[in-house]
């Protein structure tokens, strides 16, 4: 009874083999297009928050803040969603006495499309109510309905930390 | 829904002409099989998302097809579908990791719709009724006949949407070929007056389905004289 079935594992087991030697070449061939793909898309949603792209080469990550002079800062942070990680990037003006939000980009998320198609939309409706506020106000947004996990999660994300206390004006050469 | 799925299976031989064109018309995928809507009524928003889609379809529908065919003597009978699976998913694997380096724009805005291509039953039921039964010939013509089915049916519905949905035709194909086509874009309406529901998914339910009860009108018109 065995033996009938050694030909046809054997036959499977070699198309596995041949399946994964066609990825392995096509990953190998298309790693570094896409590790830039995704570095310059990174960059370039860094000089949207930045202003300019000068500003966005010169950013020097201290773990996930990096002050700008004179008076600015980038944050980047990582937060569980509803569908998995939801990866964000924030301007932060230090000006005030406590650092305000000035502008919030979503990087990369996997919420369900069409319930939570807000966070692609940076300049518009809940992302943009989050503008202007501080960590306390931050946290007291209200949730988006029917995306009550993805909202919380993110406001809770920010506010945590807009409230890090290395979020202090950078000593600048004058 | 009543859709003959074995149609072209069992009538045996059959011309090179007509294989191909059977994938467009008589067993066209989408409209006469109605196979493979949930990417087709997701993605066709616009044109190019639909363009995008049908060109990764085409490419897994082709190289399953082909390798199927090509192995159909040495895959055994009683794990032919976890083999025509495994293969579907690896040349799905393929499509997306070449959309992700050289199209990434659109691979952004379709990235989910691509990866499930490998659950397409269009695909799978051409490789079970035809491939795994014909030589490599035929099961190539078969794949560029339904993928071409696929597509027209993608463009159709995508040009439909758009227009409605967002007053545009063609816009944003410069994601996918180069920038020479960002100047074909043509806009229909002004800006913000498109149709939502259009651009929405139960837009994409209503429009599929006028469209598919125009084809069955054009089909009968012409069986009875």
């Amino acid at each position: 009874m065995a033996e009938p079935l050694i030909r046809p594992v054997l036959v499977f087991l070699a198309l596995v083999i041949g399946c994964g030697v066609l990825i392995a070449a096509t990953a190998a061939l298309t790693r570094e297009r896409i590790e830039e793909n995704r570095a310059q898309r990174f960059l370039a949603t860094l000089t949207e928050l930045t202003g300019s792209a000068a500003a966005a080469a010169d950013v020097h990550w201290n773990g996930d803040t990096a002050l700008i002079c004179p008076d600015r800062a980038v944050l980047r942070g990582r937060v569980r969603g509803y569908g998995g990680d939801i990866h964000w990037l924030a301007a932060a003006d230090l000006d005030p006495d406590a650092p305000v939000l000035t502008r919030l980009r979503i990087t990369e998320h996997q919420e369900t499309p069409g319930i939570a198609d807000f966070l692609d939309r940076p300049d518009r409706g809940w992302l943009a109510s989050l503008r202007q506020r501080d960590a306390a106000a931050i946290a007291q947004v209200d949730a988006v309905s029917g995306a009550t996990i993805t909202s919380r999660a993110l406001t809770r994300s920010l506010s945590a930390a807009f409230a890090r206390p290395a979020l202090t004006k950078p000593a600048c050469p004058p | 829904m009543g859709a003959p799925s074995s149609v072209g299976a069992a009538s045996g031989r059959e011309l090179p002409r007509n294989t191909l064109l059977a994938g467009i018309t008589r067993r066209n995928p989408a409209w006469v099989q109605l196979l493979g809507l949930c990417p087709l009524l997701a993605v066709s928003n616009s044109v190019v998302n639909a363009l995008a889609l049908a060109l990764a379809s085409a490419a897994v529908l082709v190289g399953s097809n082909v390798s199927i065919a090509a192995l159909r003597r040495f895959i055994p009978e009683f794990v032919r579908l976890p083999a025509f699976v495994l293969v579907v998913a690896t040349f799905t694997t393929c499509a997306v990791l070449l959309m992700e380096a050289y199209a990434f724009d659109v691979y952004l805005r379709i990235a989910l719709f691509v990866q499930i291509i490998v659950t397409n039953c269009m695909i799978l039921a051409r490789a079970e009724q035809f491939a795994s039964r014909r030589p490599v010939l035929p099961s190539l013509l078969d794949a560029l006949g339904t993928a071409a089915g696929f597509a027209l049916a993608l463009l159709a519905l995508g040009a439909v949407r758009e227009a409605l949905g967002q007053g545009t035709l063609l816009a944003g194909l410069d994601l996918l070929l180069g920038p020479a086509a960002g100047d074909w874009a043509i806009r229909l309406t002004p800006d913000g007056t498109g149709l939502l529901i259009a651009a929405l998914p139960p837009g994409a339910f209503l429009i599929a389905g006028l469209l598919l009860a125009l084809g069955n009108a054009i089909r009968n018109r012409r069986r009875s004289p």
